[in-house]
């Protein structure tokens, strides 16, 4: 079996250029942890997700530098973070895309993916080899539902 | 010819068992093309400048150029590594308190968090600590904290960071333990103290710095503005929340004032630098694990020794060893006669110490931009012992006062020198790579525009202060 098989098609995506707020708002409507960032053709550029957003309410370099791991001197309340987070609505979401861990093929076997999955906290990305597209999702959900659906 | 090789990996290390230069080659050749290749290969940067210098340590003895390891490991000095390691130690507690990050933040309310005035008040900390600690260690903790400030300011970090690039230089340019070249110096000429840098040296330090502050206010100071509410955000930082370990502070600023008194007091007691820093280190250790478990003791110590720089530690040792060699076989004979060549037609040891100090001062600053200032300090010390030794043979005796003119000329041309450019000192690539991460990166070229002509500047009042102090 492939991933081909199990994979969720035609997932939900943000384009690069999309603000941050539209992405940010579909993270929290949908609760979803992470979402494939994408360009006009289509191809995977990276994933905006929960730590990303996270970094964005507070100060850059606090999030670069391990050095300042105590920030209690920011005195920091809500309406510091909420200022940071608006700072950023604006910006394309492609701007915070992080890199995505291991890139599945619709060829890849589905041993490899559940290998993949036991070590990745997110959904993985199908992507076709050749052009970079991507053309699905697979979480652990989609395998675990169809082990437990053929065992019935 | 390979038997000199063998002998060596097979059991020739000890003393006694001599070793003669493999193929018969002359030492003073061997020792030369080693000397060069490894200075070459750390000058590219491709390889880790700790690992090339012990690789070419193990060539100076493998290859015959020292008759046994013993002679080799003569040729470390002890002093710097003690003291070097000592301080090290020290930082490497220090620093878990917080306090540089406080010290950051409490000179920016200070001023009001008015940016130019932060700018000159995280100079002036940057400078006192770059001279009572090490450069990359003050730099390593503030350029953290004024990226954050300059992010909530709003405003362009690169003036903050090229200030904090210069004075960290500058200010530890004035004590023996403030900048690698100065421990070298104060480790290597018997008769300079950690008085001698603040008697002689440190004096001329403030002028420097307030010199090379007015152009940077010229070019960016003055048009430094940031906006009241941003200024606001700053004022709200509470500088005593940095302070994450307010017992350990106490002991930390306990044994460094112990540290710093006995680097005043300890020589004419008879202890030296390394001394005083290993025992200050080991005594703070004692102090930070009294309150543990044994298994959080062993743990502690074992962390903080790993956070030595330990890469400059074995980068001396391997250097030490390649000098040394260079200097066993007689090589540095010949780069001395090329120094005392300089000073041919002289007319008495005056205008020997007149000429030797000014291009001491020159070429150490101009060599020290291009090329890492240590490697480069470590050959000159005994090249100028040398020269001394020739000079006196020939007549022209310098006296210790004349001497020591020149080794001031050495250890400000070659700190200040480190300003030249961005490779021209470690912290300032460590300032760099900060400032990369946080999104605002340093470019070479721009860096080399800025501050190779302040460096020049800073050389020049230094000329004047050699010159008026102890040449006329």
């Amino acid at each position: 079996m492939t991933c081909s098989e199990i994979m969720t098609s035609d997932p939900v995506t943000v384009r690069e250029d999309q603000p941050v707020a539209a992405a940010t708002a579909l993270l929290r409507d949908n609760r979803f942890r992470s979402v494939p960032v994408v360009n006009a053709d289509g191809k995977m550029i990276g994933q905006f997700g929960i730590q990303a957003l996270l970094g964005l309410i507070l100060p850059k370099t606090a999030v670069a530098d391990d050095n300042l791991s105590n920030l209690r001197y920011l005195n920091d309340d809500l309406a510091d973070l909420q200022r940071r987070l608006v700072e950023e609505h604006d910006q394309p979401v492609g701007k915070y895309a992080e890199e995505v861990g291991p890139v599945l093929h619709p060829d890849t076997a589905i041993s490899q993916v559940v290998a993949h999955l036991t070590k990745s906290r997110n959904n993985l990305p199908v992507v076709e080899e050749a052009t970079g597209k991507l053309i699905g999702m697979v979480s652990y959900w989609d395998i675990i539902g169809r082990i437990l659906e053929d065992s019935q | 010819m390979i038997l000199s090789l063998a002998t060596t990996l097979l059991g020739g290390g000890g003393e006694g068992h001599g070793v003669e230069p493999l193929f018969g080659w002359d030492p003073l050749w061997i020792s030369g093309v080693i000397f060069v290749l490894t200075y070459g290969v750390i000058m590219t940067e491709k390889y880790n400048r700790a690992v090339v210098a012990l690789l070419g340590a193990g060539a100076m003895i493998l290859f015959g150029v020292y008759p046994n390891q013993s002679a080799a490991i003569h040729g470390i000095d002890w002093n710097t590594i003690g003291l070097l390691t000592g301080m090290m130690v020290i930082v490497a507690v220090t620093q878990r308190t917080g306090v540089f990050q406080f010290l950051a933040i409490w000179s920016a309310k200070k001023v009001n968090a008015r940016p130019w005035g932060i700018l000159v008040m995280l100079s002036i900390v940057t400078a006192v600590l770059s001279a009572l600690l090490d450069n990359v260690t003050t730099v390593l903790l503030i350029a953290p904290v004024t990226l954050l400030i300059t992010e909530e300011l709003e405003i362009a970090p690169y003036p903050f960071l090229f200030a904090e690039i210069l004075f960290s230089n500058i200010g530890g340019t004035a004590t023996l333990i403030g900048d690698p070249p100065n421990i070298l110096i104060g480790s290597q000429v018997e008769t300079i103290t950690f008085n001698s840098f603040l008697t002689e040296v440190a004096p001329i330090v403030p002028l420097i710095f307030i010199m090379t502050l007015l152009p940077i206010y010229v070019m960016w100071g003055r048009k430094l503005t940031a906006s009241d509410e941003a200024m606001a955000r700053v004022m709200n930082f509470k500088a005593k929340e940095a302070i994450t370990n307010v017992p350990l502070l106490k002991k930390s600023l306990a044994v460094l004032t112990f540290v710093l008194l006995g680097f005043m007091v300890g020589h004419p007691l008879g202890f030296e630098p390394a001394t005083v820093a290993m025992v200050g280190g080991a005594l703070l250790l004692l102090l930070d694990n009294l309150s543990r478990t044994p298994e959080e003791k062993s743990e502690n110590v074992h962390h903080t020794f790993g956070e030595v720089e330990w890469v400059t530690i074995f980068f001396f040792v391997g250097l030490f060893v390649i000098v040394h060699g260079l200097e066993n076989a007689g090589a540095l004979d010949i780069l001395a006669e090329k120094v005392v060549g300089f000073t041919e037609g002289a007319a008495n040891s005056a205008e020997v110490t007149t000429r030797l100090s000014i291009a001491v001062l020159w070429v150490s600053a101009v060599a020290s931009a291009i090329v890492d200032n240590i490697p480069f300090v470590a050959t000159m010390i005994p090249t100028l012992k040398t020269a001394f030794i020739q000079l006196s043979e020939q007549g022209s005796v310098l006296d210790l006062d004349q001497q020591h003119t020149i080794w001031w000329s050495l250890s400000l041309g070659a700190c200040l020198g480190g300003n030249g450019s961005l490779i021209g000192a470690s912290a300032n690539l460590i300032v760099a790579g900060f400032a990369e991460r946080a999104g605002s990166p340093i470019r070479f070229l721009t860096f080399l525009k800025h501050a190779f002509p302040l460096m020049l500047f800073s050389v020049a009042i230094a000329t004047v202060y050699i010159y008026l102090r102890y040449l006329i």
